[in-house]
């Protein structure tokens, strides 16, 4: 190690070094917001972008390099347009995310609030159910659950949503209990304030940031889990264009040459994940990042 | 060696410390005989603890610090006893890890030895630091500070933290093992350095403006500061009494509480028995962990007693709807021991105070603040700036009744003196009633009529401050001895 | 001490106990009848009457109630019998046996080469005074924890094997030659950094990184520096043994996730491990078989928790003596 062991304390910059690099700068949230506004809207108006259909089959065009004419991104084996599939790839694949995270956040809040006003004995219920949970490996447990019931969206959904919820619910029950224990809290009570009024103006307001944080990051973890499991052909069911399933098909071609067909749906899916998690690191503050 | 030998000596000459942007010890020259005490005394900011850290090595600085005439060797010849004893020990490592280490590292000392010093039993080696209590843990970084028998111990405001008993006791220590060491004993305490310290250096914006021995600098200050500390630390004016009275009473019968903290159950409370007429000022004296803080927040009808009743104004506070108990809470000003915790981190000090009533500026200046310092949020203020920030918002309440928790704990002695000046007047002014808790007889002397002190969760004396010297109870006597000054001649 | 280790052998347990329980319904949710399909396979493929089938089904006590049939299941399990392969009839233990331990040399690998990375890097992160390195340590990072795992190895598979054939682009050894220690460190490379390096390898250089940095100016490092203790002895003992009890204190969690995505590396890979085989009964429909995978991996997470935790309290005495939640 090459720290001086007697090295002297030197000036401290003010505000903290992990203010600034936990916070992406201005500049990287503006981008990250305008490039989920930009692949928002490519997914809802996709028709708009593209007359072709995605999951019509050309034999007079397939494997068609990008930037051939009329297939900005070219085609695949068989004649696919890689500009409509990436299109309404999107749409399902935001789709999901989005859904699976919105569904995450809201029972994660649930149980974690529940616990945190709920008697020892529910509360010691809920936070054993998420650890036990949290130490199954539950990808695996989804990849079970969906070749018994046939790859389905809602499947998809509810299956992210279910294995997923407990870091939510830890966090909230983890920041209500801490933050009522502060010192604040009770000067609070001691002022006279309604339980009601301690919860709003003091427990809730520090408790959203963190949570509104992780539930940023749920979005990008239930996108990433998608494309995992419609890799896997498990997920999204392979005849509906997911970036997930455009990878599964895309995999053969990596070793013969046409990388851009893995390239595309796998850069799609790591700038949207980025994305998110820059929106998601500028809401938490100056915390500890990621929780998953 | 002697401890009069003049030619062994810490000596220190020219000391300069910076902090970015500007100079905070201003050419310091300082000499220290071995085996005497020096008291480097000062208010909040004057540049003590830099100095200690810079002789210690701990801090880059101008000037020379040498020991018996060569430059100090780092680590060896100066051991560093800091003030938050339990942070400064490795919670991962025991007590014996970190004598061991200490001693492998210089090679000579022996642990036992050092523990048995500070009246520590040698098995505590195998003890983790957060097994001890406060005393016990300032004790063993005392002996792990010494154990590699440094020339020099620099003892950083030490017993701040400390009840006036514990503080006796560690000191005690300190100066039974100052025989063969030169002792550096940081304070703002000038009757710890009165009864501790065989020469006193009063500090001032970085520089000594007063050094001498302790008999002399007592009796004959020659700086104006030293002669503020002085009178502030002998400041016995009895608390003035209100020309009308408008406080609320608060009666306590057989009050019980319990402190459930992981299985283990502690009485804090014990049978408590107290009437407190309007317009008292009572201060509840007792050492750590007697049950003071406890029966403040039953008094504040904040903690739900296990037995007995609390009555406000002759109404059990238990026994009244939530929305009247609320109602008791608003009318009860409660000041928190260190108060800076007591604010949302978020709210600025104007929310802090809108929160408790309505603000106007006045609030501000009558507890002596800036109104411009309004918008400004707690984590920028300093303890005393806290307090008063504590005390303005109690005072919008517009309470009847004022609690405060340790209100000069952590404080330096001119601030400690500001804050009861500001309790005095306030219940002069108003006819509040106050209750302060407190571990400073000296404080409790200044701003109460009556003393009650707590011993086990019981209240074992009450009695009027006047008649404090005359008490007889052990409790009381014990306390009262510890902060005794012994004006003995070096 | 002992009490706590006992109360978390409890818990595993249990944990052990639900998960078998998924599993068995899962199994039994299947679809399909196993008395049809055991007849099918006798006759040769000929549909059996629902009269032998109704008559097996009693035989193979199907129509018990499922509290009977899951301690019958278990039972089994616990003998090392957890039937056979729809696929390819072979018994799913020998099936287990092939694949697991492929698996476990790949995870292994990428669990060490994951966690001493985060380390260093996190160690790094945390005492480094160059801005610059920070800066691109935390650039590196944020980008990893966009990328998938599987993202992550096509990445890899595509510019050290398909573009410059630095590395074999899949399996154990080269085709028709047999294994050899040499050749297998060589496959083994690239699907052991893919599982080492995805998403979730930032988490842990960060709680390394703020854990080492919140330590670095406590007290307690100040206090061993002005003892004149030795430089290593201040970073090892006062700096890294409490600064790394949060990284220490996710190793089991980790452990976990880092086996989640052994899936997609071993399809990617053709790794002959347990993670492929999964895939392919799922695609399948060999529920055997998958069922069985899904236990195994439970059962080793499980186990991973467990030696965290013991990993933890050897470190932290705040962990041993139950004091942690007050801290």
């Amino acid at each position: 190690m090459r720290s001086d062991p007697l090295r002297a304390k030197g000036p401290r910059r003010p505000g903290g070094l992990l203010a600034v690099r936990l916070r992406p700068r201005r500049p990287a949230l503006v981008t990250a917001v305008a490039v989920l506004a930009v692949l928002g809207t490519l997914a809802v108006l996709a028709p708009l972008f593209t007359s072709l259909d995605p999951v019509a089959t050309d034999t007079s065009a397939t494997s068609l390099p990008p930037g051939s004419a009329g297939h900005p991104l070219g085609t695949d084996l068989l004649g696919r347009d890689l500009w409509a599939r990436m299109l309404y790839g999107a749409r399902t694949s935001l789709l999901v995310g989005l859904t699976a995270a919105a569904i995450t956040v809201v029972l994660g809040m649930l149980a974690g609030g529940l616990a945190a006003v709920a008697p020892r004995w529910l509360d010691g219920l809920i936070a054993r159910t998420a650890d036990v949970l949290l130490a199954l490996p539950l990808l695996v447990i989804v990849l079970a659950l969906a070749a018994v019931a046939g790859p389905s969206l809602g499947l998809v959904v509810v299956a992210i949503a279910v294995t997923s919820w407990m870091p939510v619910a830890l966090i909230v029950r983890a920041e209500l209990r801490s933050r009522r224990e502060r010192r604040h809290v009770r000067a609070a009570y001691a002022l006279g304030l309604s339980r009601w009024q301690v919860m709003w103006r003091h427990l809730l307001p520090g408790a959203l940031p963190p949570v509104a944080s992780v539930a940023a990051f749920e979005v990008g973890h239930a996108i990433l889990t998608e494309s995992t499991l419609s890799f896997l052909g498990l997920g999204v069911p392979p005849n509906r264009p997911s970036w997930g399933n455009l990878l599964t098909e895309a995999q053969a071609h990596l070793l013969t040459g046409e990388w851009y067909t893995v390239a595309i749906p796998a850069a799609a899916v790591v700038v949207t994940i980025i994305a998110v998690n820059v929106v998601a690191g500028a809401v938490s503050g100056p915390s500890e990042g990621g929780t998953w | 060696m002697s401890p009069h030998d003049a030619a062994r000596a810490l000596t220190v000459e020219g000391l300069t410390v910076d902090v970015p942007g500007r100079r905070v010890v201003h050419g310091l020259d300082l000499t220290v005989p071995a085996g005497r005490i020096l008291a480097l005394v000062g208010p909040s900011g004057s540049g003590k603890t830099l100095t200690a850290r810079a002789i210690a090595g701990l801090q880059p600085h101008g000037g020379s610090v040498l020991l018996d005439g060569r430059p100090v060797r780092r680590g060896r010849d100066v051991g560093y006893a800091f003030q938050d004893a339990s942070a400064s020990l490795n919670p991962t490592v025991t007590i014996g890890r970190h004598l061991a280490e200490t001693v492998r590292a210089h090679r000579r000392g022996d642990p036992s030895a050092a523990l048995t010093r500070f009246g520590l039993d040698p098995a505590l080696a195998d003890a983790y630091p957060f097994e001890l209590s406060g005393g016990q843990a300032q004790r063993a970084a005392l002996a792990i500070a010494t154990v590699h028998e440094p020339a020099v111990l620099i003892a950083d405001e030490v017993t701040t933290a400390l009840d006036p008993i514990t503080q006796e006791t560690v000191l005690d220590l300190v100066k039974a093992d100052a025989r063969d060491r030169t002792v550096l004993l940081i304070t703002h305490d000038l009757t710890v350095a009165s009864r501790w310290a065989d020469d006193i250096a009063v500090l001032h914006a970085g520089r000594i403006v007063e050094h001498g021995p302790t008999a002399r600098v007592l009796t004959d200050p020659r700086d104006d500061l030293t002669r503020a500390l002085l009178q502030a630390a002998d400041d016995t004016r009895a608390p003035e009494r209100p020309a009308h009275i408008t406080g609320g009473a608060l009666t306590v019968r057989n009050l019980r509480r319990e402190l459930r903290a992981r299985r283990r159950r502690t009485l804090a409370l014990d049978g408590i028995d107290l009437d407190i007429a309007p317009g008292e000022a009572v201060a509840i004296v007792g050492r750590s962990g007697s049950g003071k803080s406890t029966l403040l927040g039953a008094l504040a009808a904040l903690d739900r007693p296990d037995g007995g009743t609390v009555h406000r104004d002759g109404r059990d506070v238990w026994a009244m709807p939530g929305r009247a108990r609320r109602a008791v809470r608003r009318r009860t000003g409660l000041i928190f021991q260190n108060p800076a915790a007591s604010f949302d981190p978020r709210h600025t000090v104007r929310q802090v105070i809108a929160e408790a009533g309505p603000y106007t500026p006045d609030l501000l200046r009558y507890v002596g603040l800036d109104p411009a310092m309004a918008d400004r949020r707690p984590a920028g203020l300093s303890g005393g700036e806290s307090q008063r920030v504590a005390i303005a918002r109690a005072l919008a309440q517009d309470p009847d009744v004022l609690l405060a928790d340790e209100p000069t704990s952590g404080l330096d002695v001119l601030t400690q003196r500001r804050v009861l000046d500001l309790l005095t007047g306030l219940r002069r002014d108003r006819g509040l009633t106050i209750v302060m808790v407190t571990h400073d007889l000296r404080a409790a002397r200044r701003a109460a009529d009556r003393v009650v002190v707590l011993d086990q969760g019981r209240a074992v004396d009450d009695l009027p401050t006047g008649d404090l010297d005359e008490a007889r109870h052990p409790a009381t006597r014990r306390l009262l001895a510890a902060v005794t000054p012994h004006r003995t001649p070096p | 001490m002992a009490l706590r280790l006992l109360s978390r052998l409890a818990t595993a347990a249990l944990v052990a106990v639900a998960l078998s329980a998924v599993c068995f319904g899962l199994l039994d949710a299947a679809p399909g009848d196993p008395a049809a399909s055991v007849l099918e396979a006798r006759s040769g493929g000929r549909p059996a009457t629902p009269a032998a089938i109704a008559e097996l089904r009693a035989e193979m006590g199907l129509n018990d109630a499922p509290p009977v049939r899951y301690r019958r299941w278990a039972s089994h399990a616990l003998r090392g019998d957890l039937g056979t392969s729809s696929m390819s009839g072979r018994p799913v233990t020998a099936t287990l046996g092939d694949t697991v331990p492929w698996t476990l040399l790949l995870t292994a690998a990428a669990m060490l080469l994951s966690f001493t990375a985060a380390l260093a890097v996190g160690l790094v992160a945390a005492l480094a005074r160059r801005a610059w390195l920070r800066r691109g340590i935390d650039l590196v990072l944020f980008v990893m924890g966009g990328m998938p795992g599987f993202v992550a190895a096509l990445l890899l598979l595509y510019v050290f094997a398909a573009a410059t054939h630095l590395m074999p682009s899949g399996g154990v050894s080269r085709p028709g030659e047999p294994v050899t220690a040499y050749g297998l460190l060589a496959h083994l490379v690239l699907p052991a950094c893919a599982l080492a390096f995805g998403h979730h390898f930032g988490i842990y250089v960060r709680l390394v990184e703020n854990g080492v940095r919140r330590v670095k100016d406590a007290p307690h490092v100040e206090n061993a520096r002005v003892r004149g203790l030795p430089g290593r002895t201040v970073v090892t003992r006062h700096l890294m043994r409490p600064g790394l009890v949060p990284f220490t204190a996710r190793l089991g969690a980790g452990a976990g996730t880092l086996i989640a995505g052994v899936y997609a590396t071993e399809v990617i890979f053709s790794w002959p491990g347990m993670g492929r085989e999964a895939v392919a009964a799922a695609r399948a429909q060999d529920y055997p078989v998958l069922t069985a995978i899904v236990l195994s991996t439970g059962l080793v997470v499980i186990a991973a928790n467990l030696v965290a935790e013991l990993i933890v309290a050897a470190l932290d005495p705040r962990v041993r003596t139950g004091l942690a939640d007050a801290l």
